[in-house]
């Protein structure tokens, strides 16, 4: 009864774990939305709005269906966007196209010698966000001559210098269709009246910069709009950075049926006046040139329009605030050309996320990147896949042994109680009322322990829920933190199951049922069963020869294994079926472990320093003192940094064949204002980038190859290696400023930065620097980077990598400065020092969850979780953690299963050989009788087990070792350890025989 | 004759399930050299736990069993049973996997005689008990019950012992097997010297005995053969 008791208590609360866990995660499943979103990394990555010509490109070879056509794929988007606009909405923000271009009608224009610059009135502002009516402001020479008393209608770009008065500079406009259309844009029109309409100057309507201005009063305020069939799914809603502050997403009819439905900002609607509920007018242009504010042109006006109502309103974000959502099915045109760098967004089964993202990763190459955004459903749901399959196996387990209690319960209560139920029927009563009574008798015992057992359970089952809950926590097999796999917000869903009790009811009932019919079975068989007859005699059934072997207990186990028949079988098949199953069981325990370490060994984790959002890679500010502490944290075994630094090419300073020129250096202009305009012309000019690795650098991080050619002799370990050249640093450029420049491999070329020192003569110039071309390189971007030894800003290496730099760590080359720093200057020096990029592989995968540790306590941010310093660190170890977890599943199973499995067969072992022993209790006995010592009598029976287990332990061996080699230690231990049982269960049982009285057994038998 | 066997008071009780059982009560008698003893009474009465005592298969609750004038509690009981008192068992008790003739000499074998010489003894003692040499080779479980018996008494003789103690030899034997067991039993003692003494419930077997006596209740008297058979 206790057993029974016991077991159904068990087996519910196991049954309610398994419930309420297997409920939970279904909620899970409803609560988290786990999104794959495939983007490409892109050279202005990540601008939501840039058209890249190379992913354009890229996009042509992409299989989209790589993804579509996997099993946990269940929605797949491409991004459907547009150029809108709005009437009546207006832009402030900073992502603006042409934010400072300026359409302007100036008069009272006046040349400042002292200056060296026009100053004027600005008489009509046709264009300008930042430019008003009657504002005075200074206009570049660069225009041309301006006559006095007139009145110009002026194209420019407007600037901030180190006045109040903006400036107003020549500049280009870049809209595609003007280019292609061959438009002439001048930079001014003389406007002035002749003076017949008492007005001083006249606007010519028709004129190109009236168009511009109108053109650019519309792409300045334009929209984003973007068409889906999912809007939850996009990654700004799925991530939460946009959420409904009003009004709702779409419903699945209006994103079937075609309805004119829009989500936009509140800042918009706020702008429109409008609300939830109210309609605006949605203009779409598209036209044939990429990029999206090419897509209109005053004079080609706008392909659609159409009246949207207004369902959700969003909170702002600056950079989102003008997007405009529609359902795809409203049909709204679309650009052919891709705006942003999201490549598509794939909504995927929850539980398969981690497999999905190891089999796209493989697939999806190049600067194609996938990144999953589960939610946090890893995080809080794979502890509780894990607490349901042990639930199911121990669930299992109990129901497996009930169901054997239940036999025995039966055999027990009812089978060996057959003699009573035999004279019972002698006596007349009828096989029914014999059944009622040994039913009711075991019904009453099976009862009370299933009821009370069921309402123990149902007692219990909030603790083991708690438990369950706390244990979650252990059961947690990745470590997500600053992981690449875990660049998600997390949403927060508790396990808090409410469980009825009438699952434990129903749990007591079932079981309460299978004993009465177990119990029902054997009453059946206890009928039934055949009368006893003559016990047939056991023996071999062919005469034998009798054996000449000397006498002895050997020679009785002999006798007995060789005339055994297929008792003699029993033991060696068992013994052999052990030795194969515990090396299957220590194979596959090993074959993981191999596995295990195969990953860890193969594995190189790389890390990056990134933006809270996980994206970007360069243009970050990042603290040298930090990086040093990094690399000297002894995780690492490569860092690659970044110092960028705007640079103004000069010229050649010296040609390839040592022929110098006389290339003058930059010197500051006396003229603030012409300072102002070359201070801003350098610092909008590409970057000088010293980098130690170019391979690691923002431009060719996500590159498949880097391009390269080098001067003899040379290679790209020039950054990283002390140059042969002392005097001049070297540097690698892109081919097209060599191709601008006229420039050879060989040849120095001399580069200005915006910071002014004083040089020897006296004069203020700028700060230059001449570089040695040692190589060249084909450019990812439109941007002419140089690269350089990291040494060429002045900064000393040796603070960061020490003396002893590895071989492929950089050198300075001119760090002399740094050597009589003291350990605080050294501090303060580095805490003043900036890299823009930092990437770092990890030097052992093993101390992963160590370096984890380590980036945690030193207060570094992950994406989405901001931490004590603002410096957010991303690894790239998601494959490496779910390949780990899923072999670290494995173990934890065979962890919980293999004891089990050993503990079962030594008993086993112990009971086969503890049985068959004891089932010669009659030899035995006889043995005794003839007055055989008691060491005999054991040795009989003890030579015969150890032989026959010995043989098939044997076999097995030699089995498994020509099948799969030599056995393992661990193999062999265990095989010992089944041995051992075995000989155990032996010496117990002949033991026990031997300490029974002979005359008792004897007694008993006859 | 020369007693062989000495009772002296012997009572033997032990546990049951579920009460002590008084088996043996206060039992007095001798057991002389060439004659044949039966000890007959009702199942239960405590005849075979007698019998089993006086085979050294246990020690009695109280009193003594001499054998020779030596008590069997102050001898190696192992080896009393080897050389002193050999068993013959109404279920034969012959090792299953074991040929008659291994079954014949295993008694030897614990003594030390082994070979050869043990399996010629072995062939002689089969034609004692009336069985063909051909059964030597044979397994128990090829033979009759009545052969299996005659094995098991011819295992019993080879142990060289003067007492045959037979329990129930002939409970699972037809009357004409009975009869051939008992006839060789009575040779036994009769031409062999053998103190023989039979448990049994077969009265029929009775008029062959020389004494005979009576268990009830774990008390033994011994009866007056002459006056048990004398004609009305």
């Amino acid at each position: 009864m206790l057993l029974i008791f016991a077991l159904t208590l068990a087996l519910a609360l196991g049954v309610s774990v398994w419930a309420s866990v297997a409920d939970f995660l279904g909620d899970c499943d409803d609560f988290y939305t786990t999104i794959g979103l495939v983007e490409y990394m892109g050279i202005s990555y990540p601008d939501d709005t840039a058209y890249d010509p190379a992913m354009d490109k890229a996009l042509q070879s992409f299989d989209s269906a790589t993804i579509t056509n996997d099993e946990s794929t269940l929605f797949w988007e491409t991004p459907s966007r547009s150029f809108g606009y709005v009437e009546g909405f207006w832009r402030t923000d900073t992502f603006m196209p042409d934010r400072m271009l300026s359409v302007l009608v100036v008069g009272n224009v006046a040349y400042s010698e002292e200056n060296d610059i026009y100053n004027a009135i600005v008489f009509d502002s046709l264009y300008s966000t930042s430019i008003k009516d009657n504002q005075y402001i200074f206009i570049e020479k660069e225009f041309g001559t301006f006559e006095p008393n007139r009145f110009y209608l002026i194209f420019g770009e407007a600037y901030r210098g180190y006045s109040p008065i903006l400036h107003i500079r020549a500049a280009a406009y870049n809209n595609a269709i003007t280019k292609a259309n061959g438009v002439n844009i001048p930079r001014m029109i003389d406007i002035t009246s002749d003076g017949s309409d008492e007005q001083h100057f006249t606007i010519p309507e028709e004129s190109i910069l009236v168009k511009i201005a109108q053109t650019l009063s519309v792409t300045n305020n334009s929209v984003l709009v973007s068409a889906t069939n999912n809007l939850l799914a996009l990654q700004d809603f799925h991530q939460e950075e946009l959420f409904f502050v009003d009004g709702r997403t779409f419903r699945k009819e209006e994103y079937q049926n075609g309805s004119k439905v829009a989500v936009i900002s509140d800042l918009m609607a706020a702008r429109l006046g409008i609300g939830v509920g109210d309609s605006f007018e949605l203009s779409v242009a598209v036209s044939d040139y990429p990029g999206v504010y090419n897509s209109y042109w005053v004079e080609d006006g706008f392909s659609y329009e159409e009246t949207f109502t207004v369902v959700g309103l969003t909170n702002t974000v600056m950079d989102k605030s003008w997007y405009v959502y529609v359902p795809q099915s409203a049909g709204v045109p679309t650009s052919p050309f891709p705006i942003g760098y999201t490549v598509g967004c794939a909504i995927i089964e929850n539980e398969d996320a981690l497999d999905f993202f190891t089999r796209m990763e493989s697939k999806i190459n190049g600067r194609f990147n996938l990144r999953i955004y589960d939610q946090g459903y890893a995080t809080v749901a794979l502890p509780y896949q894990n607490i349901l399959l042990t639930a199911i196996i121990v669930t299992s387990v109990c129901a497996f042994v009930q169901l054997a209690v239940l036999l025995l319960f039966g055999f027990l209560f009812i089978y060996r109680q057959r003699e009573a139920s035999e004279t019972m029927l002698m006596l007349g009563a009828g096989k029914l009322r014999v059944c009622g009574y040994f039913l009711f008798s075991a019904g009453a015992i099976a009862l009370i322990a299933t009821a009370s057992g069921a309402a123990t359970a149902y007692w219990l089952h909030d603790q083991i829920i708690l438990l369950v809950s706390r244990a979650a926590g252990n059961f947690a097999l990745i470590d997500s933190r600053f992981s690449n796999g875990n660049l998600t917000i997390t949403r927060t869903l508790s396990f808090a199951p409410d469980l009825d009790w009438q699952l434990f009811l129903i749990i007591g009932a079932v079981v309460f049922v299978l004993a009465i019919l177990a119990c029902l079975g054997f009453m059946l068989a206890a009928f039934n069963r055949s009368k006893p007859g003559q016990k047939k005699q056991r023996g071999p059934s062919s005469e034998g020869k009798t054996s000449p072997l000397p006498g002895g207990s050997l020679k009785y186990a002999l006798l007995s294994i060789l005339r055994g028949g297929e008792r003699s079988l029993v033991v060696p098949v068992l013994a052999l079926a052990i030795v194969i199953f515990l090396g299957q069981l220590t194979t596959t325990s090993q074959r993981y472990q191999d596995q295990l370490e195969a990953i860890y060994d193969n594995t190189t984790i790389e890390g990056y320093f990134t933006d809270i959002k996980g994206k970007q890679i360069g243009n970050l500010v990042l603290n040298a003192y930090d990086i040093r502490n990094l690399y000297h944290s002894d995780y690492l075994s490569a860092l690659a940094v970044t110092m960028d630094i705007p640079y103004m090419y000069l010229g050649i300073s010296q040609f390839a064949d040592g022929q110098m020129t006389d290339l003058s250096p930059l010197y500051v202009p006396s003229n603030s204002y012409r300072r102002e305009s070359l201070e801003e012309t350098i610092r909008r000019g590409p970057n000088l980038t010293a980098a130690n690795n170019i391979r690691k650098s923002p431009e060719f991080y996500y590159a498949d190859d880097v391009e390269m050619t080098f001067l003899e002799d040379v290679d790209e370990t020039f950054l990283a290696v002390p140059s042969t050249h002392p005097q001049v640093l070297s540097c690698i450029v892109p081919t097209s400023l060599m191709a601008e420049h006229g420039l050879s491999l060989g040849d120095s070329i001399r580069v200005a930065t915006d910071k002014i020192i004083t040089n020897q003569d006296g004069d203020r110039i700028y700060l230059h620097m001449d570089l040695r071309v040692v190589g060249s390189y084909e450019k990812q971007g439109i941007e002419d980077t140089i690269y350089t030894p990291l040494a060429i800003l002045f900064f000393d290496t040796k603070l960061i990598w020490g003396e002893d730099q590895p071989a492929s760590g950089p050198l300075q080359l001119d760090a002399d400065f740094s050597q009589d720093l003291d350990p605080e200057q050294t501090e303060r020096y580095l805490k003043l020092a900036v890299f823009h990029s930092t990437i770092f592989s990890l030097k052992d995968s093993h101390e992963l969850i160590d370096f984890k540790d380590y980036l945690d306590n030193y207060g570094y941010s992950q994406v989405n979780h901001i931490g004590k310093i603002r410096e957010f660190i991303v690894l790239k170890d998601a494959s490496f953690n779910n390949a780990v977890a899923s072999i670290a599943q494995q173990n934890r199973y065979i962890k919980l299963l293999y004891p089990f499995l050993y503990t079962l067969i030594a008993i086993i072992s112990i009971t086969v050989s503890y049985l068959l022993v004891a089932s010669r209790k009659a030899e035995f006995a006889t043995m005794r009788g003839l007055g055989a010592k008691r060491s005999r009598a054991f040795f009989s029976f003890f030579y015969e087990q150890s032989i026959l287990c010995l043989l098939g332990t044997g076999i097995g061996i030699i089995i498994w070792q020509l099948i799969y080699g030599q056995p393992s230690s661990m193999h062999l231990k265990l095989i010992a350890g089944f041995l051992i049982s075995y000989f155990l269960g032996s010496a117990i049982s002949m033991i026990i025989m031997n300490q029974t009285k002979v005359l008792q057994i004897l007694l008993d038998r006859d | 004759m020369k007693n062989i066997l000495e009772l002296h008071d012997v009572s033997y009780s032990y546990f049951s399930k579920y009460q002590q059982v008084d088996a043996v009560k206060n039992v007095h008698c001798n057991f002389e050299q060439g004659k044949v003893y039966a000890i007959v009474g009702k199942s239960g009465s405590g005849k075979s736990t007698l019998l089993s005592l006086l085979a050294g298969l246990d020690i009695p609750s109280s009193g003594q069993i001499l054998f020779e004038g030596q008590s069997i509690e102050t001898m190696d009981l192992a080896k009393y049973r080897r050389e002193c008192a050999a068993m013959i068992y109404q279920s034969f008790r012959l090792f299953p996997l074991l040929t008659v003739s291994e079954n014949i000499t295993f008694p030897m074998e614990l003594r030390g005689f082994k070979g050869k010489k043990a399996r010629d003894r072995a062939r002689e003692l089969v034609k004692r008990v009336a069985l063909p040499e051909s059964v030597l080779d044979r397994f128990p479980n090829m033979l009759s019950g009545g052969e299996q018996q005659r094995v098991g008494i011819a295992r019993a003789m080879s142990m060289n012992s003067q007492l045959l103690l037979a329990d129930e030899p002939t409970g699972n034997l037809d009357e004409e097997n009975s009869q051939n067991i008992i006839d060789i039993l009575v040779r036994l003692a009769h031409s062999d010297s053998y103190c023989v003494v039979i448990a049994t419930h077969d009265l029929s077997i009775l008029p062959k005995m020389d004494v005979v006596f009576h268990m009830n209740s774990g008390v033994l008297r011994q009866e007056n053969t002459k006056l048990l058979f004398q004609p009305t």
